[in-house]
């Protein structure tokens, strides 16, 4: 097993029924599955820690409404989501990285989609945690 | 799941969730799997291995994943480089498609879809259905058989082109008027390819009405609808291990394009009244004679099927921009249609090719075969002249009305007076209208002295707003 980064600090859960209903785990629970049990926890940890990372890059960004940092992380959130099967998050993220798209300084229209964006990250984090496999 | 080996993958994938994911899916799948998490990494990876097809994000911390594969690409030419990028970024793997990638997935990425797009990246292991060594429909029999006729600059760029795009699985899309030869040219990208002796396959979308036009694509079982009287393939299916033409792509119903955009993302097929899909490998070629950056914005056609189209675009060009070309066809046309006419002609008359060389040809190659073939029937031989061409085709070298003159600030306008302080782009028009004033309203002659292309002056009077 590759060296682990640190585990992310656990996210609020609330807000999760916000959620529900909108995230198929079964295309995250197909891949599990196909990488096997050891690989399986690599990949759960990864996940978390990579949203995690993308999360703080936006929240920063978000502050700063620093748009190569939102489009930045909203390309990364575009894959993580889509490949958990959080289609809703991914298509927020889709949203969100052509509203920004070469700009310098994030629009106001922008902003909400950013801040409902780490929500649901935070949220989707929070539900990782359940899934089989987790160490 | 099929466990033969498959060719080695190099993943260069900077989230490290996201190598671990395909890392999955491709060993899963047979595949030996190297990964990289940097632009430096990888191409260090890449030095140091054979490895042939790579899986390489846009975005990397390091450097630019376009010009990461340049270099892989300078290293080992004929590396099969699949680019991974954004929906928002599809221009840039469109880029990158014509610097040389293979093929491009927008992420997120299916797992079918990474699967088929390394299946299509590596003809010479996956396993394909036997070939018939077969075309669908011949070329348009009024076409000259074989390659493109004529030698000016702008065929000679057309043929470059289409040498340079052939190798790749690169969707073609060729844009062009009626009748400049797009079906040759997809043909010719045909030949060119590593797919010449897979079947060609043509398709017009416009002909076709929009009802039977899926069942025409992606075929049909029997029963699926009334008339259905036995399983169909469609064109897609027959075009396995070949290439797919689809003529007047734009006039595709939007149902339609939504199920041609999941075959493209896929490769795989559902044909009609189907419970299960079937794999293809094929090459698409689509043409249009519309604009269709306009199609796109009209909402007549989807913008995501666009891009994904659109990746190497040929403009074929009208036969009144292609200088002397008019003229090597209607010769090479009078030959040859001469001999299936059992028929002896001298050529063209010197009044004939000036003609030729002035009309505007609105119908192009289509319609200067069509002349040709006529003169050939109606007859005997000898050398043609003005009076054995269609009377239809002198309307088109009338005189064109006068462009309505510019607002003169003081009496009468006079070359030297008025061209001080004008913009240029009056100037121009100042001169133009003058000397057509002067050769009495001959587009012709007027372009003969200012040494311009009839063509030329044609559609500088159209921007004006005088209509031809």
């Amino acid at each position: 097993m590759s060296d682990l980064p640190a585990e992310p600090p656990p996210h609020d859960a609330t807000g999760l029924a916000e959620w529900d209903g909108l995230w198929d785990r079964s295309a995250l629970r197909r891949l599990l599955g196909m990488a096997g049990p050891e690989a399986a926890n690599e990949i759960l940890h990864h996940l978390r820690a990579d949203l995690h990372s993308a999360c703080e890059g936006l929240s920063a960004a978000l502050d700063s409404r620093d748009g190569a940092g939102l489009h930045r992380a909203a390309h990364v959130l575009i894959a993580l989501c889509g490949t958990v099967g959080a289609t809703a998050l991914c298509r927020l993220a889709e949203r969100l990285h052509q509203m920004v798209d070469g700009i310098a300084t994030a629009p106001d229209e922008a902003l909400p989609h950013a801040s409902a964006l780490i929500r649901g990250v935070a949220t989707l984090c929070a539900a990782l945690l359940d899934e089989p496999g987790a160490p | 799941m099929s466990r033969a080996v498959k060719q080695p993958v190099l993943v260069i994938e900077d989230t490290a969730s996201l190598r671990l994911v395909y890392r999955t899916i491709l060993t899963a799948a047979g595949h030996p799997v190297e990964v990289a998490g940097s632009a430096a990494e990888g191409l260090a990876m890449f030095r140091a291995s054979t490895v042939r097809t790579v899986l390489l994000d846009l975005v990397l911390p390091d450097r630019e994943g376009l010009h990461l594969m340049r270099d892989m690409l300078a290293i080992r030419p004929g590396t099969q480089v699949i680019v991974l990028t954004a929906h928002g970024s599809v221009g840039k793997a469109v880029e990158a498609m014509r610097a040389g990638a293979h093929e491009f997935l927008v992420k997120p990425v299916e797992e079918a879809r990474l699967l088929a797009a390394l299946a299509n990246a590596s003809p010479a292991l996956a396993p394909r259905p036997a070939v018939a060594t077969r075309t669908a429909d011949p070329p348009p029999a009024s076409a000259p058989s074989g390659s493109f006729v004529g030698s000016s600059e702008a065929m000679a760029r057309i043929q470059g082109k289409i040498a340079s795009v052939a190798r790749s699985m690169a969707t073609v899309f060729i844009t062009g008027e009626s009748g400049t030869g797009k079906e040759l040219a997809a043909l010719a990208v045909h030949g060119a390819s590593a797919r010449a002796n897979g079947p060609f396959i043509a398709l017009n979308c416009g002909a076709i009405p929009q009802d039977l036009l899926e069942s025409e694509v992606f075929g049909h079982m029997k029963g699926s609808f009334t008339g259905a009287i036995s399983d169909k393939p469609g064109a897609a299916q027959a075009a396995d291990g070949g290439t797919l033409f689809l003529d007047e792509i734009c006039e595709m119903a939007p149902a339609l394009q939504t199920k041609l955009l999941r075959f493209l993302q896929t490769s795989t097929i559902v044909p009609v009244g189907a419970t299960k899909p079937r794999k293809v490998n094929v090459r698409i070629v689509c043409a249009t004679n519309r604009d269709p950056m306009d199609a796109v914005r009209r909402g007549h056609f989807r913008e995501d099927l666009f891009y994904r189209l659109y990746v190497v675009p040929i403009h074929m060009p009208p036969l009144r921009e292609r200088a002397d070309d008019v003229i090597e066809i209607a010769e090479t046309a009078l030959a040859r249609f001469a001999a299936e006419e059992g028929r002896s002609f001298d050529g063209l008359s010197p009044e004939v090719l000036t003609l030729f060389r002035r009309l505007p040809w609105p119908g192009n190659v289509r319609q200067l075969l069509n002349v040709i073939r006529n003169v050939v029937v109606l007859h005997p031989g000898g050398l043609v002249t003005p009076g054995m061409l269609p009377e239809n085709l002198f309307a088109q070298d009338e005189p064109r009305p006068l462009p309505p003159p510019l607002p003169a600030p003081s009496g009468q306008i006079t070359l030297s007076d008025d061209l001080l302080g004008r913009p240029l782009a009056q100037i121009e028009r100042i001169v133009i209208e003058a000397v057509l004033a002067r050769h009495g309203g001959s587009v012709p002659k007027a372009a003969r002295t200012l040494e311009l292309s009839p063509s030329t002056l044609y559609r500088k009077l159209e921007g004006w707003g005088v209509k031809g």
